[in-house]
């Protein structure tokens, strides 16, 4: 793997971003921007891409770089059609993975089924050997008992190997030795937990290495195909935290790509933020089924630990909240007279009631097309004709039971979606210290531009953003991730005591930039490097994230100054907590450093300026909002170019994508995107 | 309020009822809090009904508004203060279960809601460390607060009972730093919303009350009664009886437990407010999850209990194991009955004790010797059920609670777990089989007090519709390599070397096995 360009100027390369029904390939030469879309291959996604690429590269000489998302490790891990994995930890813990943290997920459900973990029973291995939390050895490592353990999965038809010892956060000795072991006499993936997630907590820490180990093997396979199958020698790999790596990195550290769906979007939300100069965003992606939601604050904000599908993960993802309501979520009455949305969606199939394909319980997009919201001649361009008699109906039922006018209960569906949806977004901003209105809210998504600026008012937000065209943000997104490198260690000291010592600091500091880059072949002066600090009063278990001005010591040679964290840290907790403990003394829980090489991602695409028809293409419609019913003006996108703005209400349609604006919005069209703000009061 | 708004109100309500708990939970300082999650976040009207509890320990769920109620009587918060309590015949359950409750005032300066927390504190001090110890009298047990406004006295009377003082602060300080949450965010909203979310809070009770309501009318009509017993008091005294009738006529419920054992001499009575948790925790199971977590479907189900019995004790019973031991045998009762009125909605038993583990001392390490206290529960099989077998290694029932990290335990504590596994083949066979138990086992490397609050170790979790019992749990001793086995119930001294295993009670099983 190479890191081939070192320069700033635009190369040509190509975002791929492979969901379950496209495949969107855009590319960037000459500064030029073209979108492509096709028909996923499931049983081998890279056979859309190498078609995808090789039709949008014939014209050009030869690609420099493509970037990648790729969901192969997410469904493996999902269909349970990974690697049979074996576990190997320390004696006397082997069930650690069936063991999970003994709580059940739902309180009042009796039935406790869960999903089984990647390995149990005879598949996981003990062995003799014990570290304390201080990294002492109490109990030598047992060479029979490691011989024994590569002798049974040897012959136990395995296909990947998950290490996880005791304390090996604090000292991995023992660890690194079983693993060599393994690896010289075995030929399958051996995944590690002090390689893949050096924290501390065995069942998170041993989750997150047999999800890698698990997903691993087939990770591999796709990868090698996808070399073989695209011509180019840079292909990298999105990963959750948003950042890309080559594809050695994707294929060793797989865990790092099983939350990377959603991250295009939301590096594609902020770039796109960027363009039109706001850098405080939330972002709200609305689909089918679900809506994600994220803040960013200048960067994508992190989060160390997610779950998915019952399993934490501990590596550094986009902090995405999720929430059960999209376009195809469901809404009933409850038993209690409550009106529900979702969980339950109809999905792609049969879809919403409007689509005619068997649909016959009234959804959010239902919901829409009865108040004239989203428009039946303009939906997918017109492609696809909608059913509006029949969502009607289905509305009309919901809203007889529950006691309300048609044009109520649809109004309702939106609302309590609406709810939820708010709900989440104080859970990103409020919850964590910010209030929602130093933000803008970028809305993408089937849906999320219908809803946009309805949640922006109920958070007293006043910009909204719609990117350009989108339904492809996170392809494009993908073309504006940063080439990125996070790694972490653990402390577990009294920040004073670290600080009185900045040589091991700066050692510490310094083992962390080996291990971000010490196997790429570029040095570490090319980075950008950022260093967090994880702090808590001593006895807390949660720690508060606090970047630091200290020096990396890419060199060795830099001794400081490190400047003591704890006044952020206090004004931090105060602000989450509400309160300072300030006769505690402060503990260093862990570092994590990150290491940028910043892009430049291409510009706005021109294709929005390509429409010719401006105002005198709008028409009017009655169309349904929050506080009733209105005369909205009704463009199509194409329609407002540079210098064209457009006051709510109004509804503003594209091919993949309904902008709603309401009375007190005004939008306009600026480097591609549509910025939507509220009207002074 | 019609069907949107109801809705729109319950996310509302349960959202900030769930960031008070985050907030909780993040700043607290004691693993049984921060790590364990060892605590519940309510919202009550002026009234003293509850409005919404976020879904954290099912056992708070019908005994945190008695210490709503018992604040309201008793202090006067002013509009700015708070109630503290944590007395079991006055608003409590047992002693480290430690209730904070602070009014939240409209824009007009009158209470309108009650934001309310608990949470189980590791120590409160009494004859044993953790406060869960063998006793006769609650005066054994710990410090006995209140209810009383919320200063630095009570504060300083809790730090100085406990064996670890500088975590019962902290930990105070979070409970205190979560209510503020609730009552700004409560604030915030009334401001916003003025009178529509009073009027909210009751209409929410009703919805529920109408969940309830029409989860009864789909029952048969009669009366069934079970009966089950506690191994014993930890004090010579059992197997103590534990028996429900169940009545159902139209849309009410009659669950009558007259005819349970009178108190006893040990720590296993429970005060009402525990029974009629365990009561409306069954209940709440049949209904399923969409029901609003408020008190309005409490409206639908009496509960009939004798003072001075095993399930409504009175001054001055020991209580500590109340809460956390005879609280899963109720539920038992409770199910079993339920298991004859409608037999293919309840599973059978499960594991039935919360294997509470209590270990005390001083850490040698740092130099200062420092006491500490631990407490920690450990999680057994599931019952199976009609169309599904149990679960392995899960707490089941009243707690919810998670297990401290082996790594997150050794860091903080001068002991060690040298096993942590599930129990193979404790769970009952049957058509669908129970799930298993776990084991677990501390090794010492210093002199230290063990107390194990234990329960299914005489009796077993039973089998259902022809399906076998579970496995019952063993407590065991290792010491200079021999083993002994230790009562259910047991405060012991350990010194280094000595290793105690814990092996808890599977659940049992349902349906005749084939063949």
């Amino acid at each position: 793997m190479t890191m081939a360009d070192d320069t700033d100027e635009p190369v040509d390369e190509i975002g791929v971003d492979t969901g379950g029904t496209f495949t969107d390939v855009v590319t960037r030469d000459d500064g030029s921007l073209r979108v492509h879309k096709r028909l996923s291959t499931p049983d081998d996604p890279s056979r859309a891409i190498g078609e995808g690429v090789a039709e949008v590269t014939a014209a050009t000489e030869r690609l420099q770089r493509l970037i990648h998302g790729t969901t192969v490790a997410t469904n493996a891990l999902l269909e349970r059609d990974g690697a049979h994995l074996a576990l190997v930890t320390t004696a006397g813990f082997e069930d650690l993975l069936s063991l999970r943290r003994q709580d059940r997920p739902s309180l009042y459900d009796l039935d406790i089924s869960r999903t089984p973990p990647l390995c149990e029973g005879e598949a996981c291995f003990g062995i003799r050997e014990r570290i304390s939390p201080d990294g002492e050895v109490l109990t030598e490592l047992d060479a029979s008992s490691v011989g024994a353990t590569v002798q049974a999965i040897r012959q136990g038809d395995f296909g990947a190997v998950a290490v996880c010892l005791l304390h090996a956060y604090a000292n991995d000795d023992h660890e690194r030795r079983v693993v060599e072991t393994l690896r010289e006499q075995l030929d399958i993936p051996v995944s590690a937990s002090h390689e893949v997630a050096k924290v501390f907590r065995e069942y998170e820490r041993a989750s997150t290495t047999a999800v890698n180990g698990y997903v691993a093997p087939t990770m591999e396979r796709y990868l090698r195909r996808l070399e073989s199958r695209v011509d180019c020698d840079d292909i990298q790999i999105l990963q959750s935290s948003g950042g890309r790596v080559g594809i050695d990195l994707a294929s060793r550290f797989p865990v790092h790509t099983v939350l990377s769906g959603p991250a295009g979007g939301v590096v594609g939300a902020r770039a796109a933020a960027g363009q039109v100069g706001v850098d405080d965003v939330m972002t709200l992606d609305m689909g089918g089924t679900s809506t994600d939601v994220s803040l960013c604050r200048g960067d994508v904000s992190l989060s160390q630990s997610a779950t998915i599908d019952d399993l934490p993960i501990q590596v550094p993802a986009i902090d995405i909240h999720t929430v059960g309501a999209g376009g195809g979520s469901i809404g009933h009455l409850d038993s209690g007279g409550g009106l529900r949305v979702g969980p339950e969606s109809a999905g792609a199939d049969p879809g919403p009631v409007c689509y005619g394909r068997g649909g016959t319980r009234p959804t959010v997009t239902d919901a829409h097309v009865v108040l004239g919201r989203l428009r039946a001649d303009a939906f997918l361009g017109g492609d696809m004709a909608l059913d509006v008699e029949a969502a009607k109906r289905a509305i009309g039922e919901l809203a007889e039971d529950a006691g309300l006018t048609e044009r109520e209960a649809a109004r309702g569906i939106l609302e309590v979606a609406d709810a939820k949806m708010t709900r989440a977004l104080k859970v990103i901003s409020l919850e964590q210290g910010h209030d929602p209105r130093d933000f803008s809210l970028v809305a993408f998504g089937g849906a999320g531009a219908l809803h946009g600026c309805r949640l922006a008012d109920r958070l007293g937000m006043r910009r909204v953003i719609v990117p350009i065209n989108p339904g492809v943000l996170s392809a494009w997104g993908m073309l504006h991730a940063d080439f990125q490198r996070l790694v972490q260690g653990s402390v577990l000291a009294p920040v004073d005591d670290v600080l009185a010592r900045p040589e091991d600091l700066r050692d510490h500091l310094a083992e962390l930039v080996d291990e971000a880059v010490g196997d790429l072949d570029t040095s570490a002066e090319a980075f950008d490097w950022e260093v967090v600090a994880q702090l808590r009063y001593e006895g807390q278990s949660y720690e508060v994230d606090v970047p630091v001005d200290w020096p990396v010591a890419v060199d060795r040679e830099v001794d400081g100054p490190f400047e003591d964290p704890s006044d952020d840290f206090e004004r931090a907790h105060e602000r989450l907590y509400g309160y300072r403990a300030e006769d505690r003394s402060i503990e260093l829980v862990g570092l994590r450093l990150k290491a940028t090489r910043p892009r430049s991602g291409p510009g706005g695409p021109r294709t929005a300026d390509d429409g010719e028809s401006g105002p005198s293409s709008w028409s009017e419609a009655t169309v349904g909002f929050a506080d009733g019913d209105h005369r909205a003006t009704v463009a199509a996108r194409s329609s407002l170019t540079s210098g064209v703005t457009l006051s709510g209400p109004a509804v503003v349609t594209e091919y993949s994508a309904t902008t709603v604006i309401p009375l007190g919005w005004r939008a306009e069209h600026r480097d591609g995107h549509l910025v939507i703000d509220r009207e002074e009061p | 309020m019609n069907a949107v708004e109801l809705e729109i109100f319950r996310q509302l309500f349960s959202s900030v009822a769930e960031e008070m708990g985050a907030t909780l939970m993040r700043s607290a300082f004691s693993p049984n809090i921060k790590e364990r999650r060892d605590f519940s976040c309510a919202i009550f009207d002026a009234g003293g009904e509850m409005v919404a509890q976020a879904a954290h320990i099912p056992v708070h769920l019908g005994s945190t508004p008695l210490s709503v109620a018992a604040a309201l009587e008793a202090v006067d918060m002013g509009r700015e203060g708070h109630a503290i309590l944590n007395d079991p015949f006055n608003g409590g359950t047992h002693l480290p279960d430690i209730t904070v409750v602070s009014p939240v005032c409209g824009p007009e300066g009158d209470v309108r809601f009650y934001v309310a927390n608990r949470a189980h504190h590791s120590d409160v001090g009494g004859i044993s460390a953790g406060s869960l110890p063998l006793s006769s009298h609650i005066d054994d047990e710990g410090v006995r607060i209140g209810p009383v406004r919320w200063g630095d006295d009570v504060h300083q009377r809790i730090c100085e009972a406990s064996r670890t003082p500088d975590e019962r602060r902290g930990d105070l300080q979070a409970q205190i730093a979560a209510n503020l949450r609730g009552r700004r965010r409560l604030q915030e909203q009334m401001e916003r919303r003025g009178s529509r979310i009073w009027s909210a809070a009751e209409d929410l009770q009703d919805s529920s009350e109408r969940f309830m309501a029409s989860t009864l009318a789909e029952m048969p009509n009669g009366q069934w009664t079970f009966d089950d017993v506690l191994d014993g008091d930890g004090r010579g005294n059992g197997p103590l009886s534990i028996e429900c009738s169940l009545e159902i006529q139209g849309r009410r419920a009659t669950v009558d437990f007259s005819e349970t054992a009178p108190q006893t001499e040990g720590p296993v009575n429970a005060p009402r407010a525990v029974t009629v948790s365990a009561v409306l925790y069954a209940f709440r199971c049949l209904v399923g999850d969409q029901m609003p977590s408020n008190g309005g479907y409490m409206r639908r189900i009496d509960v009939q209990t004798e003072p001075g019995s095993l399930v409504d004790a009175e001054y001055p019973a020991a209580v500590a194991a109340g809460n956390v031991e005879t609280s899963q045998r109720i539920t038992d009762v409770v199910f079993g009955a339920l298991a004859e009125c409608v037999p293919g909605q309840v599973p059978a038993a499960s594991c039935g004790s919360m294997n509470n583990v209590l270990i005390g001392g001083r850490d040698p390490r740092g130099g200062d010797d420092r006491a500490f206290t631990y407490y920690e529960t450990i999680a057994g099989g599931s019952g199976a059920g009609p169309g599904f077998d149990g679960a392995d290694a899960v707490h089941t029932h009243m707690t919810n609670t998670l297990n401290t990290p082996v790594e997150a335990l050794e860091h903080a504590y001068p002991f060690r777990v040298v096993e942590y596994r599930v129990r193979r083949g404790s769970g009952g066979s049957g058509e669908y089989c129970g799930g298993d138990g776990v084991v677990r086992s501390y090794e010492f490397t210093g002199p230290a007090e063990v107390t194990l609050m234990t329960e299914r170790r005489d009796h077993a979790p039973w089998g259902l519709q022809g399906g076998g019992d579970a496995a019952r749990g063993r407590n065991l001793l290792v010491r200079d390599g021999r083993e002994e086995t230790l009562p259910a119930k047991c405060s012991i001294e350990v010194d280094a070397g000595d290793l105690i295993r814990v092996e808890t009670p599977g659940g049992g099983g349902w349906g005749r096995p084939e063949g």
